[in-house]
């Protein structure tokens, strides 16, 4: 399956907390209303920019608190997947259990709203406006599983466990 | 080959050798939920149909972030959690008892060779006494609940060795400040971090949790010390029994990605200046910049031991005009011996206005949250803009030591350029 869109520019160590600040989690009520609040520290008009978009960020996407708010609502704001050189672990872990499709790669030279493709069979990211591409490494197997049942949890309602 | 700290003791909760690199299913021996992602868990557990939890006894949900709750929502969080521990027999530890991670330890939860997970990012904490303590999200959280099980990838590890031993004014804050300028937020991602060497006879239990904290800082899966004689003194002053076959150590021909070496003679007290917490410098060669808060509390450090060094400073001092202090003990014991001790009429005394514990205002949820242009000195550990309420604020990460110093002079400053009265 390929998934394509254009690319929204990030840099390093994108912390959970400037994807949507921690403040945010005493909201009750639909998601989807915090998705203006995303990246405000940033460039409060990303959100505008979300639907349809690849993210290609630096080194380091996502460190800091696990909250799982925020894959979600990076999904529920339309975001196809993320291009990154590196991811920080924990986020690494909660996107893919809440299945959002990641992508460890380099693409140098990426700006802002070229076209992006990403090939989740082969692993292969595509910059398809500069012509430029990486190989990611293939993902574990349980993490192609968990992602191919849309995430951890209706992984877990189909199987009735881990293995 | 020889196998790492972590290699071990993930060995143990998969139930066979393991190497870095493997992804494995592996037992959980303890589960902390708190208040900012638990009430999350607590829905999947529904969505789920999950009538009975697989070991409740071995979890513990902590009422800490929203404590008490500044806003109805959250208030209602609280309701729900302290339903699910009634409904799954799971304990609840209430508002004011104190931060997720100090219960956790101070109930000997987290023992060395264990492998405990929280829904906190901070829950790398319990590696102080040598337990693999981690983060989950809420939706595996939930599944451990259910099943006793997680499935991780087992990580490489990277050696810290700590060489001679602390100086007066120096503590562990700074020893974790002055390894994240080396490492950088990403030098530690997907990496256990193993503190060893002599330098670490001279680190206590609350050096220790303040290190193993800062860990996920660096993006690192684990902070872990091998439990040594230290770890077992601490634990039998708090009646806790941990199995002896799990006091276990690195093999000496155990495999590292990479050394870092830090000579603890030559530590000088260090500052992480805004917007991160790998921007550091030592509090002497930073600008001594004019301040607006400080702020004392957090995971990270407010412990007793943070506070007695808070105390010695603040005795017979006042907090400089046109500054606010405010500390947070981190749980509701160390709040008692903080009244006992004096500390707490020292620290009103000096105009610092005492919290209850809670984690406040770290994540900008409440208690003293910042306006555009505040310079506040924080004993926390994060930085980035926001985090503490506007991003036009500057946060200045430091120790207690500093951070009290910086209170007295309203700039901060150097701790060891103070006066103080020696307990």
């Amino acid at each position: 399956m390929k998934l394509s869109g254009p690319a929204i520019v990030l840099g390093n160590n994108i912390n959970t907390g400037v994807v949507l600040a921690a403040r945010y989690m005493s909201k009750q009520g639909d998601p989807k209303s915090l998705i203006p609040h995303m990246f405000e520290t940033i460039d409060p008009g990303i959100p505008g920019r979300l639907p349809g978009s690849i993210l290609v960020a630096g080194n380091n996407f996502g460190v800091g608190s696990i909250r799982e708010i925020v894959p979600v609502l990076l999904r529920e704001a339309g975001v196809r997947a993320i291009v990154a050189r590196s991811f920080s672990r924990g986020f690494y872990r909660n996107a893919t259990n809440l299945g959002l499709p990641l992508a460890e790669a380099e693409v140098p030279g990426t700006a802002e709203r070229d076209l992006m493709e990403i090939d989740l069979d082969t692993g292969m990211v595509r910059n398809l406006t500069r012509g430029v591409e990486a190989q990611t490494a293939p993902l574990p197997e349980i993490m192609r599983r968990i992602l191919a049942e849309g995430g951890l949890v209706p992984f877990f309602k189909k199987y009735g466990s881990l293995t | 080959m020889g196998q790492t700290y972590a290699e071990k003791v993930l060995g143990r909760a998969v139930g066979r050798p393991v190497h870095s690199g493997e992804i494995c299913v592996a037992d959980v021996d303890f589960v902390m939920i708190q208040d900012i992602n638990g009430p999350r868990t607590v829905e999947i557990l529904d969505e789920l149909g999950a009538r009975s939890l697989h070991a409740p006894e071995k979890a513990l949900i902590v009422l800490d972030h929203f404590a008490p709750p500044p806003t109805v929502e959250s208030a209602g969080f609280h309701a729900r959690l302290r339903a699910a521990g009634r409904k799954f027999g799971v304990s609840v530890a209430d508002v004011g008892e104190g931060i997720c991670h100090q219960l956790v330890l101070e109930r000997g939860k987290a023992l060395p060779g264990h492998l405990v997970v929280g829904t906190d990012s901070h829950s790398c904490t319990y590696g102080a006494t040598g337990a693999f303590g981690t983060s989950m999200g809420a939706s595996e959280t939930a599944i451990a609940l259910m099943t006793g099980k997680v499935w991780l990838r087992i990580p490489a590890s990277l050696k810290v060795s700590l060489e001679g031993s602390l100086q007066p004014g120096v503590c562990g804050k700074d020893v974790m400040l002055a390894l994240m300028r080396i490492l950088g937020e990403d030098g530690g991602d997907y990496l256990a971090l193993e503190f060893g060497g002599p330098g670490v006879a001279s680190l206590g239990m609350s050096d220790r949790a303040t290190i193993a904290s800062l860990a996920v800082e660096s993006s690192a899966k684990a902070g872990l010390f091998p439990p040594d004689r230290i770890t077992l003194d601490w634990l039998a002053s708090i009646g806790a029994s941990p199995d002896p076959s799990l006091i276990v150590a690195p093999d000496p021909d155990a495999v590292y990605s990479r050394e870092i070496v830090i000579d603890l003679d030559r530590l000088a007290p260090q500052v992480a200046l805004p917007p991160s917490i790998d921007n550091v410098v030592t509090v002497s060669e930073a600008e001594p910049v004019k301040i607006d808060g400080v702020f004392i509390g957090t995971c990270t450090n407010a412990r007793l031991e943070d506070y007695r060094m808070v105390a010695a400073i603040l005795k017979g001092r006042k907090v400089a005009q046109g500054v606010r202090c405010i500390c947070f003990p981190a749980s509701r014991s160390i709040q008692l011996r903080m009244i006992e001790e004096g500390i707490t009429q020292t620290l009103v005394e000096a105009g610092c206005m005492v919290m209850a514990p809670s984690c406040g205002p770290c994540a900008g949820l409440h208690s003293g949250l910042v306006a555009a242009g505040d310079v506040v000195v924080s004993t926390g550990s994060r930085n980035y803009p926001g985090r503490m309420g506007d991003d036009g604020s500057r946060i200045y990460l430091a120790s207690p030591a500093t951070a009290a110093a910086s209170a007295v002079t309203g700039r901060l400053t150097d701790p060891r350029t103070l006066e103080v009265v020696r307990q």
